[in-house]
């Protein structure tokens, strides 16, 4: 339970003002892991990944969870979430499609490439509140994690 | 070979056989066993006799010894002699007086000589001749008798055999045969003789029953043979008419056939070109037919100008064909613009009153032609030209004749040529303009599809933004807000959380127009207490009473019709949220119960709410039209606009009654 708290979170999210909000909502929820974010899909496997401008960085660090926008500049949430089910790696890593998007499409899509849960952004922010509340409580308290994979 | 003779040949042949054997094997067999038999009698007597003669001679009672051979001889008339010589050779009996004895050599003459002889002593010697020719004789006589008897009876047997088989089998079969044979000559009463109960008996009863079937055939054949000569006869004669009458017949038949050639060659031209719908090819089939029909150097088709103001050479065969074709001119040049513009047929060179501006080039200098009109259904579209024909002359009337009879023909041919070609210029257009109009909204679809992905993406995340923000000010900030700040802050935020109810249901309203369809059954009932239970949740203090018709079933798409539902209902729970006792129904009214609803089922949906004036029942489902302000109840206007087009997509039809304060009824059907 205390190295999982240590386990950052993955924000994967280009809206600073979505990005601020966020973090506000895990805040007002305790949930104090650190969030990682990452402004794109190129950026999000970067990390992941410990290659390009993440090259360097510690190579056992890998997030509890990511929370995945789907539309974003460069690379999208549904490629990323494809790339990453791809990887040995990140296959079993908890992925949350977090997206203002309620097309049936993009659902669809997400469960298609094992996305492990799809949630819509509630435009009400005490609405939205809650629903990271309960993210939290889920995927970080109640749900036991896969077993750890990291870049090497 | 007779039968009579087949059947006696075994017989004779073991008669004979066994003759053979009596008379070579078992007779001489016989004769001499008795032979035997009688030398061992008599060698047996002979032995006996010595036995007497050994005391004698030993006696020398030479008397005693002669007198009981004499007696020997006497007593035995075969014994032919007898002759007793002592030790010394000397002869005792009979008494040679200087001859010798007598003998007598018959072929069965036989010699027995046994020797009288006393413990090894021998006293003398007795030889007898013994003749069995008698004896013997008697026996072949006796043969010779059992022979005669045996060939006795067995021609005696022959005989009986022979008769009976007669009587029994070669009479009946013989008559049996003539009677066939008589048959074969078709006698069919020859007496048949009387068969036993035997196989002959039955051999004849068959016979006499296939004579009797034999008859009836040859009586119904003789019958039908009959029946078939009358026949005929009366063929005959009637042939003989018939003949005369054909004669006649065919008399006026090669008349009507060269009148019928003619018409039928005409009709054949007109078939060709009847069957043909590509206008080009009809055009020049006619002016082809047509030159061979009027035997003509060229034949024209003109065609009239829409408006009626020229004309053109749609087609041409023969001489100058291709400088002709395609040529326009007014209506007023040529034989053509006269025949085209008076609508009369013209034969050039007979005397009529006619004018023309100037002659076609082609024109001049024609000797003779032939011009009708063609016309459609309605009014006169062409015509056809022959120019020249063949081997100098004129046209005839019959020419004209001929040629308006083909017109007529080939004019609707024409006219259906043109027609057929006017549509397929409309179908292609029409396809072209399909697969234009297809790609235009297959783009205004794929746009709209990015717009709404946008729309339901970009356009919430600034509200979310908006609402997130506000929030953030008025927990963090609340406290140093004076006056209506918190007021104005809280509109902030309920105003966002509409944009973005209004952005859902503009979504939804422009995903039901794309969704696909499946059809299907689907439980309108359950669907509605489905839906009428989460409406009800505890969580609503009021309670409704929700009444629904059970089983009622519909074909259709099962998301679509949930919106529809959820849509009506929650609109019924909404606008009788003022009512002391709220009431909402959902059921089916049967056929006919309604005006308008055409043998549709009709589905409706009732509650005993706000109500409306049926004034404005037809903005009712117009997007964004509301007959309540969003103070009163709060809602997007974009609801019913989704359910009419919903139901439009199931090819139904919805509509609504109401009275303001005393509630209101949605109606719909599907398909």
């Amino acid at each position: 339970m205390e190295k999982l708290k240590q386990k950052p979170i993955m924000l994967v999210e280009d809206n600073p003002d979505d990005e601020m909000l966020t973090r506000r909502a895990l805040k007002q929820n305790n949930i104090m892991n650190e969030v990682v974010v990452a402004h794109d899909g190129v950026e999000a496997l970067d990390w992941l990944f410990c290659q390009g401008k993440h090259a360097g960085r510690d190579p056992s660090l890998m997030p509890a969870m990511v929370l995945l926008d789907l539309k974003m500049p460069r690379m999208g949430g549904l490629e990323v979430l494809e790339r990453l089910r791809a990887d040995h790696r990140t296959e079993l890593l908890p992925i949350i499609i977090l997206t203002s998007s309620k097309e049936e499409h993009d659902l669809v899509q997400g469960y298609e490439l094992h996305a492990n849960s799809y949630i819509r952004k509630p435009v009400d922010f005490a609405q939205f509140v809650e629903a990271v509340r309960q993210i939290g409580a889920y995927w970080l308290l109640l749900n036991e994690m896969p077993p750890n994979r990291h870049c090497q | 070979m007779s039968l009579r003779l087949k059947l006696l040949f075994p017989l004779v042949m073991v008669s004979l056989v066994v003759m053979a054997y009596l008379e070579f094997v078992w007779v001489p067999h016989s004769l001499e066993t008795q032979k035997q038999q009688y030398i061992e009698e008599t060698e047996r007597h002979i032995g006996t006799i010595i036995e007497g003669l050994v005391p004698l001679m030993l006696t020398s009672q030479l008397d005693l010894v002669r007198e009981n051979l004499d007696e020997l001889r006497k007593k035995n008339a075969e014994w032919t002699s007898i002759l007793l010589v002592n030790a010394q050779g000397k002869q005792l009996f009979p008494l040679l007086l200087g001859a010798p004895a007598q003998t007598s050599k018959g072929t069965n003459d036989q010699v027995l000589e046994k020797t009288i002889q006393l413990y090894g002593k021998k006293l003398g010697q007795l030889t007898v001749h013994v003749d069995y020719t008698s004896r013997l004789k008697q026996l072949e006589e006796q043969h010779r008798r059992l022979r005669l008897l045996l060939v006795t009876t067995i021609a005696l047997l022959a005989l009986i055999w022979s008769m009976t088989l007669e009587a029994a089998v070669v009479r009946p079969l013989r008559r049996l045969s003539e009677a066939a044979g008589q048959l074969a000559q078709q006698h069919f009463d020859v007496p048949l003789p009387n068969g036993g109960g035997d196989e002959v008996g039955r051999l004849i009863a068959s016979f006499a029953a296939m004579r009797d079937s034999s008859r009836q055939y040859r009586d119904d054949l003789v019958r039908e043979i009959e029946e078939h000569k009358q026949a005929e006869e009366e063929k005959s004669g009637l042939n003989a008419s018939l003949e005369q009458r054909v004669i006649e017949r065919t008399a006026a038949l090669e008349e009507v056939g060269r009148r019928t050639q003619e018409l039928e060659l005409l009709r054949e031209l007109g078939e060709a070109i009847v069957s043909e719908l590509d206008l080009d090819r009809v055009l020049h089939l006619v002016a082809s037919k047509a030159r061979a029909l009027i035997d003509a150097e060229t034949v024209m088709v003109p065609l009239l100008n829409p408006d009626h103001d020229g004309y053109y050479y749609a087609a041409a065969d023969g001489a100058n064909a291709e400088d002709i074709e395609s040529s326009r001119f007014p209506i007023r040049v040529g034989m053509c613009g006269w025949v085209l513009s008076h609508q009369k047929p013209l034969l050039y060179g007979e005397e009529m009153e006619w004018h023309y501006d100037e002659k076609t080039h082609w024109e001049h200098g024609t000797q003779s032609a032939l011009l009708v009109p063609l016309f459609g259904k309605r009014q006169i579209i062409g015509g056809i030209s022959g120019t020249g024909k063949k081997g100098g002359g004129s046209f005839s009337r019959r020419d004209l004749e001929l040629l308006t009879i083909f017109a007529n023909q080939v004019s609707i041919a024409i006219e259906n040529a043109s027609l057929f070609q006017e549509i397929k210029q409309l179908v292609n257009t029409l396809e072209q303009r399909v697969a234009e109009r297809t790609a235009a909204l297959e783009a205004a679809n794929k746009e709209l599809e990015a717009f709404s992905y946008s729309v339901s993406h970009d356009l919430r995340a600034p509200l979310r933004a908006i609402d997130g923000f506000g929030m953030a000010l008025l927990e963090d900030y609340g406290a140093i807000l004076e006056g209506d700040g918190k007021v104005y802050l809280e509109r902030l935020r309920a105003n966002t959380q509409h944009m973005g109810e209004l952005i859902d249901a503009m979504l939804q309203l422009s995903r039901v127009t794309r969704a696909e369809m499946t059809i299907q059954a689907v439980d309108l009932s359950a669907l509605a207490e489905e839906v009428a239970t989460g409406l009800s949740s505890p969580e609503q203090e009021r309670q409704v009473e929700f009444q629904c018709e059970k089983d009622v079933i519909a074909q259709g798409d099962p998301r679509l019709l949930r919106v529809v539902i959820e849509n009506l209902l929650s609109n019924a729970w909404k606008y009788s949220a003022r009512v002391e006792h709220p009431r909402v129904e959902f059921g089916v009214l049967s056929t006919g119960e309604l005006p308008g609803a055409e043998g549709q089922p009709v589905y409706f949906v009732r509650d005993n709410g706000a109500g409306f004036d049926m004034a404005y029942a037809d903005k009712l489902f117009n997007a964004f039209q509301r007959l309540h302000s969003a103070k009163e109840f709060p809602g997007t206007g974009i609801g019913l606009a989704t359910v009419k087009r919903i139901i439009q997509r199931h090819s139904g039809h919805v509509w609504a009654e109401g009275v303001p304060d005393a509630g209101a009824t949605f109606y719909f059907t599907l398909g």
